[in-house]
């Protein structure tokens, strides 16, 4: 059983003793090689008659990106759950005239989450815009491409869950003004992250 | 784009920490706090103590441990708390006739003290009631 290793080192043997791609994806697909792994491996080499056969950029995977967009999507996390449970207890407070100590203290938590998280957030963010636009290189990374996917699964998925929410209340009959406003503060804050990453994974593949 | 929205998370963020800060205080508006809500659960407790199910005598003259426990001997939980945690001073206490009784203490805000920190007499029992403007809570001895 060979593994793409195998498989990279063949089509880079191939081109370089001078078969035509044709060939090796017949070769390839009358070994068992499905037509989107031909591609695949092919596509890791540039189309140019030059001789040995020039390699494609790929996706890199290094320790650093791992630390550097785990901890920013950690505090992306705290920071949106955070930014949330404020404005529902200062909906709570004004509209709802909950009065009890209980939410004050939560107040004060989510407080010191967002004073932590917020800045983070926002200095690791600009630090990696500001290296992206110095080195495009790191636009492969494929840990900065999971984590931007992986914040628009989440703000889609709160998103989703947010209208699903809504939906049931206003089948349950329980639809309130103070519901509706805690609702739309979800979606404007899970609809801001998605529109971002949305954006910025645009810009990483052009 | 992108910096539109930045700005937006920037600017949600600092509205909503100052309107935060605006509501629950500094530091020193959570100390009072803590506080407060000790004093009413201190103060709960006494009521508490003395309103059991089935009185054994009158009620004390002043507020110490042996005289609470000679009104409901049966009682496991005594207050810990007579004095109050920030003075050091006792509780003012004050026999109103021969059945109720009411303890005071000196808030900062009464007016903040809410059922919730509030024991189960004070919330539920006839003629038992925390008074938010003077903050005592007016207590009764059961007529059992």
């Amino acid at each position: 059983m060979a593994g793409k290793k195998d498989l990279a080192d063949f089509v880079r043997d191939a081109l370089t003793s001078g078969r035509s791609r044709a060939e090796i994806g017949a070769a390839l697909g009358a070994a068992g090689w499905s037509a989107s792994e031909i591609e695949s491996a092919m596509d890791g080499w540039a189309e140019t008659e030059f001789t040995p056969p020039v390699p494609r950029p790929q996706a890199v995977v290094t320790a650093r990106d791992f630390f550097v967009y785990a901890v920013t999507f950690g505090a992306l996390i705290f920071a949106a759950s955070y930014l949330v449970v404020l404005l529902h207890l200062l909906i709570d407070i004004y509209v709802g005239d909950d009065t009890t100590f209980y939410g004050r203290d939560r107040m004060r938590w989510a407080m010191a989450i967002l004073i932590v998280t917020v800045p983070l957030y926002l200095w690791l963010t600009m630090r990696d815009r500001r290296r992206l636009d110095s080195d495009a290189s790191l636009y492969r990374s494929a840990i900065r491409k999971w984590m931007i996917y992986m914040a628009l699964l989440l703000a889609a998925a709160t998103l989703l869950g947010d209208l699903v929410f809504v939906i049931y209340q206003f089948l349950d009959g329980d639809l309130s003004f103070q519901f509706l406003l805690k609702a739309a503060t979800v979606a404007l804050v899970a609809g801001g992250v998605f529109l971002y990453y949305l954006t910025d994974i645009r810009r990483g593949d052009t | 784009m992108n910096r539109a929205l930045a700005i937006a998370l920037v600017v949600v963020t600092v509205l909503a920490l100052v309107a935060g800060f605006a509501t629950v205080g500094g530091p020193f508006q959570a100390r009072m706090e803590k506080i407060d809500r000790e004093r009413a659960g201190d103060l709960s407790a006494i009521v508490n103590a003395l309103a059991c199910d089935d009185p054994q005598g009158p009620l004390p003259t002043e507020l110490i441990t042996d005289a609470i426990r000679t009104v409901c001997p049966g009682m496991f939980l005594v207050p810990r708390n007579l004095t109050d945690p920030e003075t050091g001073e006792d509780y003012a206490y004050r026999v109103t006739d021969e059945k109720t009784f009411e303890v005071c203490a000196e808030f900062y805000d009464p007016a903040m003290i809410s059922d919730e920190n509030l024991g189960y007499y004070p919330r539920s029992a006839e003629g038992i009631a925390f008074e938010n403007n003077r903050g005592c809570i007016k207590g009764k001895l059961s007529e059992r």
